[in-house]
């Protein structure tokens, strides 16, 4: 028996659905927005029509998936997918075992079966899945959240793979946190005009360095007049910020939507305390976090996905040079990216000195263990700490550096 | 303390954990937890190097992305090296959800007063019934 919270207000249908009049299926993934729902303080279920599930061919999510099909669950609105990677390609070039591979084809299956759309990529927000401004959503995956919240000023809680498909097969979710204006106010404040930030990377290790002083708090960021965030340097921000630490919605004074003016970021209040971050604080903590160089064996960017723009870069970086015999160059990206690389002929420039990109793909997969005998170099903190689990050290550097060490086959 | 006392939590995910305490100053990602051993293994942590399977695992909060922490916790699952319990101080949504996957009790607004006595003491065991929203020193 079920008791409802004593705020939470449930409709004649959401209680239907927590009885089970609605298969097994809807009512566990009711019984997790209940949870939720319960612990978050809501007083309802509001409806939302786009959703991205953190797919991830581990065990965990499939479970759940599984379980969900099983119980006779549809996706009943759109649900964009995180990437597994690319069983039929890279089966090419890597030995799994038999039991890897099950997995990734188990996982595939069961969120086809839901009617999940399977654009198998990290970065929704900038093409498949692209919420409006003040739009409801539940995104996971620590690279989309933190986007669509603050980047597109969308309203998405950090929500986990499986809470992203409970709301996606019930349409709703449960009306806390970040759907309240109130609570996407800054908190703290960070002076970053002594940075030049111009790279994805140096974007990366700030978010890396934050996210473990900061916890959950929401830093409004004020830059350097001269400084002007991209895509890609933003994508890298938010997904640090959400490894390191669980901080899914900053502001930048100016750039983003929710703070035109410094005072419009804190909506009105006071920030808690302010932090000046120094250009040593970043050298620091690429120090801390980055593995010591020397001879490599993969080059792995692509967390999160490459967009064409640094594909393009890597191909600039390297036209008319040759990645080191014993090294292997690996971009991850999205299908559509590929399919603009391939166009805009990036893709021959790349392949023609050694290096290779594959869509559909995370770094964190079994597919890389080939190279875990080896160091790897990436321009990613976010990459380096999940392959710390799997048994492979990272180098982490800036990407011209990561191109330079894929040609000399090693790195300092 | 008294022995009998009982301290009172909120119930986030039900059920009953017994076991010793173990307490991280960190925020906690499960999957850097190597589920073969139940240690956790992440560099610099304030719990790098220790077992957290069969403990009552006091921490301040969750961290890393919203997969990872979900299929951590599954692996611990199921090579039998979950925590007994989790007492949280910060919650949020992923790790309720990492939690409810597993049937793994846990709690929240336990007073600062009784972690700050918890954390003076060596070998303490706990009983942390979640059904009933109370803690107790076994």
């Amino acid at each position: 028996m079920i008791i409802g919270g004593e705020k939470l207000k449930l409709t004649e249908e959401e209680k239907k659905i927590l009885d089970g009049k609605q298969g097994k299926g809807n009512q566990r993934a009711m019984e997790l927005l209940f949870a939720l729902a319960n612990v978050f303080e809501a007083e309802r279920f509001i409806s939302i029509h786009r959703a991205h599930v953190a797919l991830s061919a581990q065990l965990g999510d499939t479970v759940f998936a599984e379980q969900l099909v099983e119980g006779g669950s549809e996706c009943k609105i759109t649900t964009t997918t995180n990437p597994p990677w690319d069983v039929k390609y890279l089966s090419k070039y890597f030995s799994v075992s038999n039991d890897e591979l099950s997995l990734a084809n188990r996982s595939m299956q069961a969120y086809k079966k839901i009617g999940a759309v399977l654009n198998y990529s990290c970065i929704p927000g900038l093409g498949d899945n692209v919420p409006r401004f003040g739009e409801h959503v539940a995104f996971s995956e620590s690279s989309a959240t933190p986007y669509v919240n603050s980047v597109l000023g969308a309203r998405s809680n950090r929500e986990s793979s499986i809470s992203a498909l409970a709301a996606a097969v019930i349409g709703k979710t449960a009306e806390y946190g970040f759907h309240f204006d109130c609570n996407r106010a800054g908190t703290i404040l960070i002076r970053l005009e002594e940075l030049d930030l111009r790279t994805p990377f140096k974007w990366g290790i700030l978010g890396f360095y934050l996210g473990k002083i900061i916890g959950n708090e929401i830093p409004v960021f004020q830059l350097k007049p001269s400084v002007y965030p991209k895509d890609e340097d933003l994508l890298y921000l938010g997904a640090e910020l959400n490894t390191s630490g669980a901080v899914s919605m900053y502001h930048i004074v100016d750039i983003t939507p929710e703070a035109p003016t410094f005072q419009k970021a804190f909506r009105g209040n006071k920030p808690k305390y302010e932090i000046a971050v120094k250009e040593k604080d970043l050298s620091e903590t690429r120090e801390k976090i980055s593995s010591r160089g020397g001879k490599i064996n993969l080059i792995l960017l692509g967390c999160p996905h490459y967009t064409i723009k640094q594909i393009k870069e890597v191909a600039t970086l390297l036209e008319g040079k040759g990645v080191a015999q014993e090294v292997a160059l690996w971009i991850c990206t999205s299908y559509s990216a590929l399919e603009l690389a391939k166009r805009s002929g990036y893709f021959n420039i790349i392949r023609k000195a050694g290096g290779n990109l594959v869509a559909d793909t995370c770094i964190d997969q079994p597919c890389w263990k080939t190279f875990e005998t080896g160091l790897g170099v990436t321009d990613s903190p976010k990459c380096a700490y999940y392959r710390e689990r799997r048994g492979q050290a990272f180098v982490i550097k800036d990407i011209d550096e990561c191109i330079q060490a894929s040609i000399k086959g090693e790195v300092e | 303390m008294n022995k009998d006392i009982i301290i009172k939590c909120r119930k986030i995910i039900k059920g009953i954990g017994r076991g010793t305490v173990i307490i991280s100053s960190d925020p906690i990602c499960f999957y850097l937890v190597d589920p073969r051993t139940g240690v956790l293994i992440e560099k610099n942590h304030s719990l790098e190097g220790q077992k957290i399977a069969d403990k009552i695992l006091v921490f301040p909060s969750g961290k890393g992305s919203s997969v990872v922490q979900v299929d951590g916790l599954y692996d611990l699952f199921i090579h039998n090296h979950l925590p007994s319990a989790l007492i949280v101080k910060n919650i949020e949504p992923v790790l309720v959800s990492a939690a409810f996957l597993v049937n793994l009790p846990l709690v929240d607004q336990v007073e600062d007063e009784f972690i700050t006595f918890i954390k003076e003491q060596d070998n303490l065991s706990l009983e942390v019934n979640a059904d009933k929203e109370e803690i107790r020193l076994i």
